[in-house]
């Protein structure tokens, strides 16, 4: 018997929270991994908005955006990139070829939901608090009508959760392709890198790539969009419409590939 | 000591170790760790003959993989002298390492990437060994251990097992005058532990190889050991033969029964009661005991469908042993 | 003599046959590593156009174009040794080749060698080739020259770098997360996001006396023309300087971590 989507919710929310928790208790004992993993994504957090810092410097710029519209854009990446933290392509890719899976399988659980929770200790924590913090101060220095902070967040969330199966997907799709895949971190934190400027400078053909194939600008620039108004208020039906779809095919898909996993010979 | 290929005396060893979670005091103290000593070998000596399969035995903890990492070169001791086929571990590492074999459980000689083949190559060629020398060697091994149709199969897809025949000849193929074993059979199938210690003795036969095998498996003990070295909390408490281990019961035989009827009371006379069933019955008696006339009245009795009479078996020797050591730290 | 030698190249050799085990992950890796330069080339190109710069601190954007493609050709000539011995010291599988008769460090070397030997094969050469053909870069075939012996300098420089980071293991378990910090910060300050001569004035004359600006920014400025060829010389005399001077650092730093290895065990 099939449980509600409700109490799968429900399940997949508590088991992310035991996670976290435990992942909060193991760094307490460890404490200077404890200290050395929050300079690691402040460092991380750095980079980028020094890159733009020296950008708009020495330059103008890109045209269209402030210096603050683009930190937006870098704020939305590194939240979205907590997801990568979760749905850890390497390490499901390593997970189902050296047959951990199996233990999944035999849990109560789903098996995705599984792959999915175990999280790489307080990084994405941390990450995550960065990343609010961009977004806050970013947002300090913009203007933009209060009408449109719900559709933005909506959409963040949203578009965050669809970039999270998109990875997920590539996770379990790249067991079947490649033996090695240390690389798959490495595309991913590339994709993210993408999601940090505005989808116009990609051309039409990155503008397809990134909404459908590779969607990380739904967690980005299409949320921080609205957020500014570039894009009038109705389209926040079409791109939430477009995330709900874009997690069912990326859900289904990864269903549909790991019912044809094999086993790792013991 | 005369013809000892491996000398040590008086080596003591102490290492610096922490608690996870103890910091030194103050606030930069919260970022490095309280080190403590602790005495890893405490005056060890001994002696070990060229061609002799020594076990080193000891609980965990008790200094006998640091002695390996000694004896190596891995590890160097505070005090003490060791001297193995006349070199200084440490001081001429290079040049001892060509003559010795070592075989880790934890590590892997292999390369993980490739088959074993290729790793054995390389051992060829790191060891400068005859291309004709390693030819009959790696067919020699193969040939012992069993492993002639895996040995070109991708280290990652082989079993455990499977590793450690591939660790054990790649350690092999320069034929070493000493190998050291440091607890390499431990979780290893039944197959492959006969065929390893097969190979150990074959070794030991046509090539005169030294063994020093740590280990805490009895049954590769008692199939191997000549000698056996124990080594509890930083020092040696036995040092022998075999046979003066076994006899450190006292001299001791196992007698098990199977009456017909229920167990006769008569028996418990005889020694300690080891174990006892449903008709059934285990004593401990003194070897004297065997030719005692009322004894073995009571074996032909009616009562008794079946019994045996036996030396006790090495694991309830170590477990004795084990005991007085517990008894010793009371 | 040749005993010996031959002792070095069998590892090499069979160092260099596991690398090429994973066939897939070559072409993977190269089409990866192209994909921050593309990204470089969008981002700046919107920023010269759009504003209609035709120079920023020495560089066209052509030049610009070139020194992302660049920078990746140098991706292999980023030593891995820091990874290599800490994951030895940490799982104790240094004690393996300390009963070799090899020394350890110079058994990590020739390891490290064969990737970059390997990768200069599968990696910097394409992709210079592809700067050459599409930007396209006209160098001369002194600058070639030139950026060779600097990639070898970049080379030297991180593997002195990288041994010493490497052996923070021995004293630290959460090495792994300050490797992380100290490379991404080598590679910023080396000019690996952005050249140095973009930097604040202060800053970068800062960095032109440290050695990381030889693991990208002399090199890729070099060949892109950016630089004149004096300049290049002279950065190459403090490469020398550094070079030496890493050497002399790193043997201390190795003489020290066995000391303490002995003491702690392995």
């Amino acid at each position: 018997m099939r449980q509600s989507l409700a109490s799968r919710l429900m399940n997949g929310a508590r088991l992310v929270y035991i996670s976290q928790l435990y992942s909060f208790k193991i760094a307490m004992v460890y404490r200077a991994q404890f200290a050395l993993t929050i300079l690691d994504t402040f460092v991380g957090m750095i980079l980028p908005i020094a890159f733009i810092t020296i950008m708009y410097n020495v330059s103008q710029g890109i045209s269209g955006w402030s210096f603050y519209q683009l930190l937006l854009l870098v704020g939305l990446v590194d939240f979205a990139t907590i997801v990568v933290y979760y749905a850890n392509p390497a390490r499901i890719n390593n997970v189902l070829r050296l047959g951990y899976f199996d233990t999944y399988l035999t849990k109560p659980q789903s098996p995705i939901l599984m792959l999915l929770t175990k999280t790489e200790g307080m990084w994405s924590f941390f990450f995550g608090m960065w990343s609010i913090i961009v977004i806050a101060f970013a947002c300090a220095n913009l203007s933009f009508s209060m009408m449109n902070l719900a559709p933005f967040i909506i959409t963040v969330l949203g578009g965050v959760v669809t970039f999270m199966l998109f990875t997920a997907f590539t996770g379990i799709a790249s067991y079947r392709i490649f033996s090695q895949a240390n690389s798959q971190n490495w595309l991913m934190s590339n994709i993210l890198s993408f999601g940090q400027y505005p989808l116009k400078i990609y051309g039409n053909i990155g503008a397809i790539i990134f909404t459908f194939a590779a969607p990380i600008a739904l967690a980005s620039f299409y949320p921080a969009s609205l957020l500014l108004g570039k894009i009038g208020i109705l389209y926040f039906f079409a791109i939430f419409g477009l995330e709900v779809a874009l997690s069912a095919v990326f859900l289904k898909a990864s269903e549909t590939l790991l019912k044809g996993y094999t086993s790792a010979s013991g | 000591m005369p013809d000892s290929i491996i000398t040590i005396s008086n080596v003591k060893k102490r290492f610096k170790t922490y608690k996870a979670g103890e910091h030194k005091k103050g606030f930069l103290g919260r970022l490095m760790r309280k080190y403590y000593y602790n005495q890893a070998l405490d005056g060890v000596s001994f002696g070990i003959k060229k061609g002799e399969i020594t076990a080193l035995l000891g609980k965990n903890g008790s200094g006998k993989s640091t002695l390996i990492k000694i004896m190596t070169g891995v590890l160097h001791p505070d005090s003490g002298e060791v001297l193995v086929d006349g070199m200084s571990p440490w001081g001429d590492r290079t040049r001892l390492a060509k003559e010795i074999g070592v075989v880790f459980s934890q590590h892997n000689n292999l390369y993980f990437d490739l088959p074993p083949s290729d790793t054995f190559d390389y051992m060829k060629s790191l060891y400068s060994v005859p291309e004709h020398e390693y030819r009959q060697r790696l067919r020699y091994l193969l040939k012992l251990l069993d492993f002639e149709d895996k040995y070109k199969t991708q280290t990652r897809l082989l079993s455990f097992g499977e590793r450690m025949k591939g660790n054990f000849i790649s350690a092999l193929l320069h034929n070493p005058k000493i190998v050291f074993l440091d607890e390499a059979t431990v979780g290893i199938d039944l197959p492959s532990r006969f065929a390893l210690r097969k190979a150990v003795q074959q070794m030991r036969k046509d090539f005169g190889t030294t063994f020093v095998i740590a280990t805490h498996i009895v049954d590769d003990i008692e199939a191997l050991a000549e000698r056996i070295i124990f080594v509890d909390k930083s020092k040696v408490i036995f040092d022998g033969p075999r046979g003066e281990f076994d006899s450190i019961i006292g001299n001791k035989k196992h007698i098990e029964l199977q009456f017909s009827d229920g167990v006769d009371p008569k028996i418990k006379g005889f020694g300690k009661v080891l174990e006892q069933g449903e008709g059934y019955i285990k004593l401990e008696i003194d070897s004297d005991k065997v030719k005692d006339k009322s004894l073995s009245r009571l074996l032909f009795s009616k009562g008794v469908i079946d019994y045996s009479v036996y030396e006790p078996d090495l694991s309830y020797i170590l477990g004795k042993f084990y005991a007085t050591l517990d008894k010793r730290k009371k | 003599m040749f005993a010996s030698l031959e002792k070095y190249y069998g590892l090499f050799r069979i160092r260099a046959k596991g690398i090429t085990v994973y066939k897939g992950d070559f072409v993977v890796t190269l089409l990866l590593r192209v994909l921050f330069p593309v990204l470089m080339i969008f981002v700046w190109t919107a920023v010269y156009v759009t504003t209609g710069t035709t120079k920023i601190a020495g560089f066209s954007l052509l030049g610009i174009y070139a020194y992302f493609l660049i920078t990746a050709s140098l991706a292999p000539f980023r030593s891995d040794i820091d990874d290599m011995i800490g994951s030895d010291v940490l799982t104790g599988a240094i004690a393996v080749f300390l009963v070799r008769p090899i020394t350890y460090l110079l058994d990590s070397i020739i390891t490290d060698l064969s990737t970059v030997v390997v990768g200069f094969f599968t990696l910097t050469v394409p992709i210079l080739a592809l700067a050459v053909l599409f930007v396209p870069l006209n160098a001369s075939l002194l600058l070639f020259g030139l950026f060779g012996v600097e990639a070898i300098a970049a080379y030297l420089i991180s593997m002195l770098l990288e041994i010493m980071v490497g052996l923070l293991a021995v004293y630290f378990t959460s090495y792994a997360g300050m490797a992380a910090v100290i490379n991404r910060c080598m590679s910023f300050f080396g000019g690996g996001l952005l050249p140095l001569s973009f930097f604040p004035s202060q800053i970068s004359t800062v960095l032109s006396y440290l050695p990381f600006q030889f693991l990208y920014y002399v090199p890729a400025a070099t060949l892109s023309g950016s630089i004149s060829v004096q300049s290049s010389l002279f950065s190459l005399a403090i490469a020398a300087i550094w070079i030496v001077g890493l050497f002399v650092a790193a043997k201390f730093a190795w003489r020290a971590a066995k000391k303490h290895i002995n003491a702690v065990g392995v």
